[in-house]
Formats: C-alpha cells, structure tokens, sequence
C-alpha cells in the first residue's frame, strides 16, 4: 500500500505539474533583478501600536501566516525595507519609515503611498511628492491620465481546462473613458519572472510552489487584449471598479514603490489574482480581500469577492477571436457554411458567377466569415505561409470593395459571466449499495467543475477535478478511502466544419476497482485517452482511446497496462444533466484481464450550488458481474 | 514543456529580428498577421524579453520586436497602435468599422465629427494602404497620412 501510495504520489505530482505548467499565465521573460543591500539602520525607535494599523501592513505587504500565526512581508526585495528587519517587523519598519523619509525627504519619492499615509496619521509632518520634488514619478502617474480602474479577467479558453484558473490584471482607465480608447489604457500586471535555462520539471516545480520572482509590469491594454482575446482566444470580463480619486492615487503611489522589488511567485496562492487583491486593499483599506484567500486563490473567486464587496460600478464583455468566429458561423445561414470554407483556401477565385450573384450583404457575411477563419487556423497551425498571407489580403480587399458596415450583429453578452457560475469547493454525501454492501459516501472536492455540474459560466465540456477524495462507510462497519483523484483534466471539445479540436483527458489517482483474484484493491491510476466529440444541440457524443496503468501489490504481476475505448453522451439542459459512458480496456502488459464498465449518471441542480444526483454502474471483468447504485446530495461553496 | 514554448517563442522572435536587419518580409503585413498561435503568446514574451528592463516602466515602445524602428513616423503613438494591431487594422479598413480603427482615430486627435469621414476614406482606399502582403506597418502609416492628407477634412490632421 506505501509503496504503491508513493509511486502514485509521484507520477500524480509529476502529471500534474507537467499539465498545469503552461496554465502559469502570469508568466513573462524579463530579466532578473538583482537584489541590492538594504540601507544601514541607525536606530531603532518604537512608536504607537502600528501593527494594528492594518493599512500599514497593507503598505508593506504583510500577510499572517497560516501555520504559525506570525506576520511577514511577502515582499522578498531587501531594498523595499527601511529597517533591516522590516520584512518581519512592521513596527521596526515604521520607525526606520518615519525617521529616514523626515531626514531625507527625497526618499518619499520612493515610498509616496507610506509618505501619504504617514502624513495622514500625524507621524510625517512635511509631505513632499509633489511633481517638484518626485518628477519621475508624477512624470509616470501623468503617462496613466487616471480617471478609473478596471479589474480584467481573461476567461478560460477553448479546449485549455487548465486555463480556467485563469489570470486577472489591473487597467487604469483614462479620462472620459470611452470604447475608442479603452484599449491605450496602461495595465498593471503581476508576472512570473521565468528561467529559461531550468529544466521543464524545474520550470513546472518552480512555478507552482515557488522559486521564480513575481514582478510587476506595466504595458497598453492593446497589447494585453491581443494577448488574451486573439493569441489565446479567451474572452475578456472587463470590470470598472468604482474606486475614488483619492483611492485611484494610492493605488498608483503603491504600484511604484513595488516597481522595482519582486516577490516570490506561487501559482495557487501568491499568485497575479491574489496580487491584485493586495494592490485593491491599498487602495481602500476596509475591503479586507486578501484575508479571505489563506489557502489558494482561483482569479474566478477572487472576482466573487469583488462582487460582494460592492466594488464593481460596470462589467463589459470582450468577446474572444474565436468566439466572434463561432458567433459569425452560427449567424451565417448554413447553406453558406460551404461557400465560406470554400473561399477561405488559398489558391481559390473569388471571381465566380455563384458568388457575385449574391447579395452585397451576403457576400459581405461570407468574406468576413472566411477572413476569420482562416486567420484563426493560421494561429492554429503555428506556420506562417505565404499562400496563405497573400489570399487573406484578397478576402480583405475584396470586401473593401462592398460596402462599409459589418454585416453582423453585436455579439450578445453571456448571460452567466465566469465569475457567476457555481462554486468551486464541493462537498456530497451519498447513500447507496456497493458491490452487496449498504454503503454511505461522503465526497469532498477542493476544486474545481465536473462535466456534471451546472455548466453556466464554465467552458463547454471542461472539467477539472483537483483532489477529490471519497470516503466510504460499510455496513460492515468499516471505513475506508474510496478513491483520491489527484488530478482529472477532461476537455470534450466538439468538432464541426470548422473548429477541429482533438479532445482529452488525463486522469490520475487512486481508484478502487473491482476485479478477478482480488478483492477491490485501491489501485493506483494514470489514463491518458484522446478523441473526437461532437455537438448535437445539447447533446454531446465523444470517443476516446485510452492508455491505462495500473499499478498494486495485490494484482498478479504488480501492474497492468491496459489500451481502451471509453465512448459517451453528455445531455446538458439548464438544470439537469446526465452522462451515460461505456469502457473497454484490455490489457497488453502486466496482470492480463479485460475489463468492461457501463455508467449512467444524472443531476438535478435544485440551485446552482445544490444538486441531487444518482449514478448506477456495473462492471464486468472475466465473467464476473459488479454492482453500485447511489443517491445524493452536493453542495458547492 | 512550457519552457520548450518559451524557447521555441524566443527562437520566433530572434528570427524576427534577424530578417528586421533586412526590412525584409518579417515585419510584413503577412508575417504579422499569423504571429503568435494557439497558448503560445510568442510575439508577447519577444516584446517583454525587449522591452520591459530595468525599472519595468512603461512597455509602450513601438519597436519591440525589432520590427518597426522608425521613430520619425510616430504620430502621437499611432505607429504603436498601427504596428501591434497589424492585421485587426487591416481587417477594420477592409469593412470600414472597428474597435481598431477607432482607437486609431483617437490616437491621431480625430473629432467625432470627422471620424465617419476618416474611415470612409480608408476604406475606399484599402488597395493603396495595403498593396501586397508583404507591406509593414511604416508603409501602412506613410499610406494612411497620405490618403488623409488628399481629404480636406483629415488633412489638418497630419
């Protein structure tokens, strides 16, 4: 059992960092920094019971550590620090503050959020960042023409399960903020400040648990936007913050005394959703954000807490470049689907009696609709061609030649937004019969959305499980450990005239299954399948091939590697949905066995965050029959 | 497998500036208008491997990939605007409407007024701002203060 718990532990830890490594969005290439000598102290002075003041800690970054309660910096620059204890010691740091910004008032240039606030309370008598003291930095809050804030949040995308942890960033929004020039606001960014020379496993390892430093940078919106809805294809969430004038200055003054310093970046935690909370809270101190992530912070529930803080004033939808694709194809009549396909290949003449027997408004709808395509499979296939360049421009030209205006309408705004779906953190308990034995079930799922439940505001077809654990309780008396998901990342995406993605899954835990010669030992787990599916209305038929490993002392040979098919159909109606699937392994190393598995499952979301479910399975392996049935209950909170 | 995009991102942007030397097709409408590809943001990690250093100030440089060097032909910004929305810019001519366009009306101090005429005019001229392919975002600038300036509505503008 030990053994095999850490051969399991160590491929689960190594899929997952291999799998989620690319979803560090926050990720950039900037050069290191190189961290400098902290100022000598001169003395140490103690002053009223600063560390109450949680706007000053705010100021320095402080966060309370969960396991033993003490406070720290989370700054890991020495150079932001005043005292040479600072990064532990608010009440040394503030001290070391007051004395060298009075002495040497030219260093409030670099700390103007502290100078500001010190001033405030009484304990900095002569304030000086004014644009003649600090020219460089009214010179780089005068590039902002700050009239707003928004939070941006780049949804997940098409066919990236992983992508749904997503990324949030800042924009400052200029004066009279209008469509026309939203895209020249500065952002502010957390990011990952990457290694290239480290190994893969190095990289993956380094950012998820730490090791890369975490910088801030600032560049246009336009170039972010073109990041996100055009490279990556994700829609973009836009939320305008009502944050006040006054507000809006300390958050900038905040962002330029970390401009220079870097933190040590961790994907679930420190990282760019939870990063932007603290940037939020320096801003209006009474919001308390980042106090509600001690564990983890996903950028969707990041956003949740936003909501209820009453700080969003404006939300505005930036549809995706495959999403204004897919919008033109469902809008485009399906007899022109063809055409449309037709002349998006190079080489094609657009001069041909069909076509220009069209209506100009037709003919329109079809270039535009093959322009976007064929860009968009350009980005797919990674390869510049030529052909292909030189036909693009002539769909381009030939519709300059129609008349001006979009055929198309404005692409609708979801009605669930992704930060309006259901909960992430997920608890069930079920009652039902296992193999002969009354069993109760009770299921406990950290993260994050099973292909199950509610599907509003989640990517079609995606799923992700993260350390879902099962625990059963037998009529025997018994309890044991039903299964651990260590990581399940399923993407059904369907495929149609134009959108051919291939569709995955990789799953790896410990499962318990019920096989010949053994009793239903909890076998270590890796499957790897991949396949089509497709979409018929709201139904979803997929077929996957599997490779499987197995892995347990207690099966003949220790181990079992198995080659499948596991097929499916996935209804998904607005409160209910159901999922019938079928495998089929056999094995062709290791313990020889064939294995067969029937399942149907059904919930009924009586809310969004509350659903009934039931699930039949019956497995078959070397003539002998298995059994289960259960009922239950899920919350999500 | 993240690193080997991001080398593979480098390796773009390197060959990038590699034929930059040359003004050759690199820089070309056609080059930029397949840059980057699907969760592979190359031409993003070329422009912050460049262009953010030091004090991570502002990014807004227009030759970030070495591309687009000509700082005389800036226009308040516009040659930054233009060079990063290549190909949406193209595609907002092409049907005389967009987000892009209109960002680039703002940028040159368009007023409203003269907007609809502005992007009109560009997109009756589509053929002289986008000759072939191969044309890079300076000769789209040079193309666009040009049809502007034979407007008499736009040509204050320049």
């Amino acid at each position: 059992m030990s053994a095999a718990f850490s051969a399991t532990f160590y491929f689960i830890v190594s899929i997952f960092l291999l799998i989620l490594a690319p979803a560090i969005t926050c990720a950039a290439a900037i050069p290191p920094p190189t961290p400098s000598q902290a100022p000598a102290l001169n003395q140490s002075r103690m002053t009223n019971n600063a560390d109450a003041n949680q706007q000053w800690l705010n100021l320095l970054q402080f966060r309370r550590s969960d396991w033993n309660n003490r406070l720290q910096s989370e700054v890991d620059s020495p150079e932001f620090f005043l005292s040479n204890t600072g990064k532990n010691d608010p009440q040394a740091e503030l001290s070391a503050t007051i004395e060298q910004l009075s002495q040497n008032p030219s260093l409030q240039c670099q700390f103007p959020a502290r100078a500001q606030w010190l001033h405030q309370q009484g304990m900095l008598k002569n304030l000086n960042i004014s644009s003649e003291d600090c020219p460089d930095l009214h010179q780089w809050l005068d590039k902002f023409k700050a009239e707003s804030i928004s939070l941006i949040f780049p949804a997940a995308y098409l066919n990236s399960p992983s992508s749904m942890f997503g990324h949030t960033f800042l924009r400052v929004d200029q004066q009279n903020p209008t469509d026309t020039n939203q895209l020249l606001a500065q952002t502010i960014n957390f990011a990952a400040n990457v290694n290239h020379d480290d190994s893969e496993f190095i990289f993956a390892y380094r950012g998820l648990f730490g090791g890369y430093p975490g910088v801030i940078t600032v560049k246009p919106y336009y170039e972010k936007a073109k990041e996100y809805s055009e490279i990556e294809n994700r829609d973009i969430w836009e939320y305008k913050l009502n944050f006040t004038d006054e507000e809006i200055e300390r958050l900038l003054f905040h962002t330029w005394e970390l401009l220079p310093i870097y933190f040590d970046y961790y994907f679930f935690d420190e990282n760019c959703a939870y990063r932007v909370l603290t940037l939020l809270d320096a801003a209006r101190p009474s919001l308390h954000l980042t106090e509600q992530f001690h564990s983890y912070a996903i950028p969707s529930d990041t956003l949740r807490s936003l909501n209820q803080s009453n700080l969003i004033e404006k939300v505005r939808y930036r549809p995706s470049m495959a999403t204004q694709l897919k919008h033109k194809i469902n809008t485009l009549p399906e007899h022109f689907h063809q055409m449309a396909l037709t002349i998006a290949e190079p080489g094609v003449d657009l001069d041909t009696a069909e076509f220009k027997s069209l209506s100009t408004t037709d003919q329109s709808a079809i270039l535009e609709a093959a322009f976007d395509y064929q860009r968009y499979q350009a980005q797919q296939q990674q390869t510049p061609r030529e052909d292909a360049a030189k036909h693009s421009l002539m769909l381009l030209k030939q519709r300059s030649q129609l008349p001006p205006d979009s055929p198309y309408p404005v692409i609708p705004e979801p009605t669930v937004r992704d930060d309006e779906g259901h909960k992430t953190f997920e608890l069930s308990i079920s009652q039902g019969n296992i193999n002969h034995l009354e069993t109760t079930r009770l299921t406990l799922r950290p993260a994050y959305h099973d292909l199950l439940d509610p599907s509003a505001g989640y990517p079609d077809g995606a799923q992700i499980k993260f350390l879902e654990t099962a625990i059963d309780y037998r009529e025997t008396g018994t309890v044991r450990l039903a299964s651990f998901t260590g990581l399940n990342i399923t993407s059904l995406s369907p495929r149609n005239d134009f959108f051919k993605p291939i569709s995955w899954r990789v799953d790896a835990g410990l499962y318990r299954k019920y096989l010949a010669d053994t009793n239903d030992p909890l076998t270590a787990t890796l499957n790897i399948g991949a396949g089509h599916s497709y979409n018929i209305g709201n139904q979803k038929l997929y077929a996957l091939l599997e490779t499987q490993l197995q892995q347990h002392h207690s099966l003949p040979s220790n181990y079992s590697a198995n080659l499948g098919l596991n097929i499916g159909w996935l209804t998904d109606q607005n409160n209910w949905q159901q999922q019938l699937s079928f495998t089929h392994t056999n094995s062709v190393a290791g313990y020889n066995h064939y294995y067969n598995e029937l399942s149907w499952q059904l919930s009924y979301h009586l809310q969004s965050n509350f659903s009934l479910f039931g699930k039949y399975q019956v497995s078959n392996t070397e003539g002998e029959y298995f059994h289960q049935h259960q009922m239950g209950v899920e919350w999500r909170f | 497998m993240m690193r080997q995009l991001l080398i593979g991102s480098l390796i773009i942007s390197a060959s990038t500036l590699a034929v930059a030397d040359n003004s050759g097709p690199g820089c070309g409408w056609g080059s930029m208008l397949f840059e980057g590809s699907s969760g592979t943001p190359s031409h993003v990690v070329a422009a912050t491997t460049n262009g953010t250093s030091g004090n991570n100030t502002f990014g807004m440089t227009s030759g970030t990939n070495g591309c687009d060097t000509s700082q005389t032909l800036d226009y308040k910004g516009t040659s930054a605007v233009v060079f990063h929305n290549m190909d949406r810019l193209s595609n907002d001519i092409a049907k005389g409407e967009g987000e892009i366009l209109d960002t680039v009306a703002s940028v040159m101090g368009i007023d409203s007024a003269d907007v609809p005429t502005f992007k009109r005019v560009l997109h009756e001229n589509f053929d002289s701002i986008y000759p072939n392919s191969e044309v890079t975002s300076d000769q789209v600038m040079e193309a666009m203060i040009s049809v502007m300036e034979k407007e008499e509505s736009l040509a204050k503008y320049i």
